[in-house]
């Protein structure tokens, strides 16, 4: 076959397989869900950063202890670190300087850089607080367990949950990050 | 293809929703057949493809008010729907295995008189849409516009490359389509 036959037979192939188009008004009401969805989630993350900024600033109010403050004021540094972190790995990635296919493989390549570097930092920063729950809160617990006498069970499930929702989000970190880290060589080899 | 533009008088911050929606609707009225070959292109299941169609829809209703007609509507919407194919071709979350191991496009009642015809055409399409997405990302993005019809210069905007780069790009991505086609010749 001719090289112009085969490239004419390609495209009568290539345009016969796209009759099966969605129609305009579901993908309409569609992409106006998805976006909708989206909005929700952005505001859902907002909210629970406020609500968790409120809810150390309503407690530092009420429990003006030294050992309260010292955590509370711990957090806050914690957060600021994290945040300061993840806007530096960030910079430069938060939009194409042009919407062509290169500019935006780029961009592409950039953010998945920028989440294998936040999420090493990410999965480094849960093992050490894993740690210093590990090897503080035995000493905590014992100290304080009259204030449990009532029901000590509470401190025993409560050390177990956040425990376990540390391992969890260690966990999950790891595999995030293997993903992102295939993701950027997939994109390398893919040029 | 005619452009399917925006009024003069609105600016793209400006935009109301009704005017958004129409405009949205007329892009995928008139693109709808090409978004799915572009979906195709990147997505190996039926419901992978879908996935990637809803994906493209959401991108082009969030970008439709920045767009100002820098360029044809055609170009834009391209761009847009092959930026986020390459998202979806390159992010693991979004890729699964299909379930049998092999690479498979929706398959659609076709009524035409010849049965046993329709059935060689319908292999023949799902056997180009494997060795076009066989292909490394940026000569699978030119061998579909290509394919699609679009002149040189056009695909040269959409991807942001230079026309002479297209042109070297096409005549490579054709020698791999070839031996694509080849080394997973249809049953």
């Amino acid at each position: 076959m001719r090289h112009d036959d085969e490239w004419a037979a390609w495209a009568r192939d290539f345009h016969d397989s796209g009759d099966a188009a969605p129609a305009p008004a579901q993908m309409l009401s569609a992409a106006r869900r998805a976006s909708r969805w989206q909005r929700l989630g952005y505001a859902v993350e907002l909210l629970a950063s406020v609500g968790l900024v409120a809810f150390y600033v309503v407690m530092l109010r009420r429990n003006r202890a030294t050992w309260f403050v010292a955590m509370a004021s711990a957090n806050f540094v914690f957060a600021a670190l994290w945040m300061g972190y993840l806007t530096h790995v960030r910079r430069g990635t938060w939009s194409a300087a042009g919407s062509d296919a290169r500019t935006f493989t780029a961009l592409t390549r950039a953010r998945r850089a920028a989440d294998v570097r936040w999420l090493r930092f990410a999965r480094a920063t849960t093992a050490v607080m894993l740690l210093f729950v590990a090897g503080w809160a035995p000493f905590v617990l014992r100290a304080r367990w009259s204030l449990y006498s009532a029901e000590p069970w509470r401190a025993v499930v409560g050390f177990g949950v956040a425990a376990l929702i540390g391992v969890a989000a260690l966990v999950a970190q790891t595999r995030k990050l293997e993903r992102a880290e295939r993701d950027l060589a997939r994109l390398d080899a893919e040029g | 293809m005619d452009d399917i533009a925006l009024p003069p008088a609105a600016a793209p911050a400006g935009v109301t929703d009704a005017e958004r929606a129409r405009v949205f609707t007329e892009w995928t009225r008139v693109f709808g057949p090409a978004l799915r070959r572009v979906a195709s292109s990147y997505a190996r299941t039926p419901a992978e493809q879908d996935d990637l169609l809803q994906q493209i829809a959401l991108a082009l209703w969030q970008s439709l008010p920045g767009f100002r007609g820098a360029c044809s509507d055609r170009t834009f919407v391209y761009r847009v729907a092959h930026n986020q194919g390459m998202s979806f071709a390159t992010h693991e979350r979004l890729r699964r295995p299909p379930p049998d191991g092999e690479q498979r496009i929706e398959v659609h009642p076709d009524e035409r008189p010849d049965p046993e015809g329709a059935l060689a055409a319908q292999r023949r399409r799902e056997h180009l849409f494997c060795a076009i997405r066989a292909l490394p990302l940026p000569h699978r993005q030119v061998i579909t516009l290509a394919l699609e019809g679009i002149a040189h210069d056009e695909i040269a905007a959409v991807l942001g490359i230079s026309v002479n780069n297209v042109n070297v790009r096409l005549s490579r991505a054709r020698e791999a389509l070839r031996a694509e086609m080849g080394a997973h010749r249809a049953p």
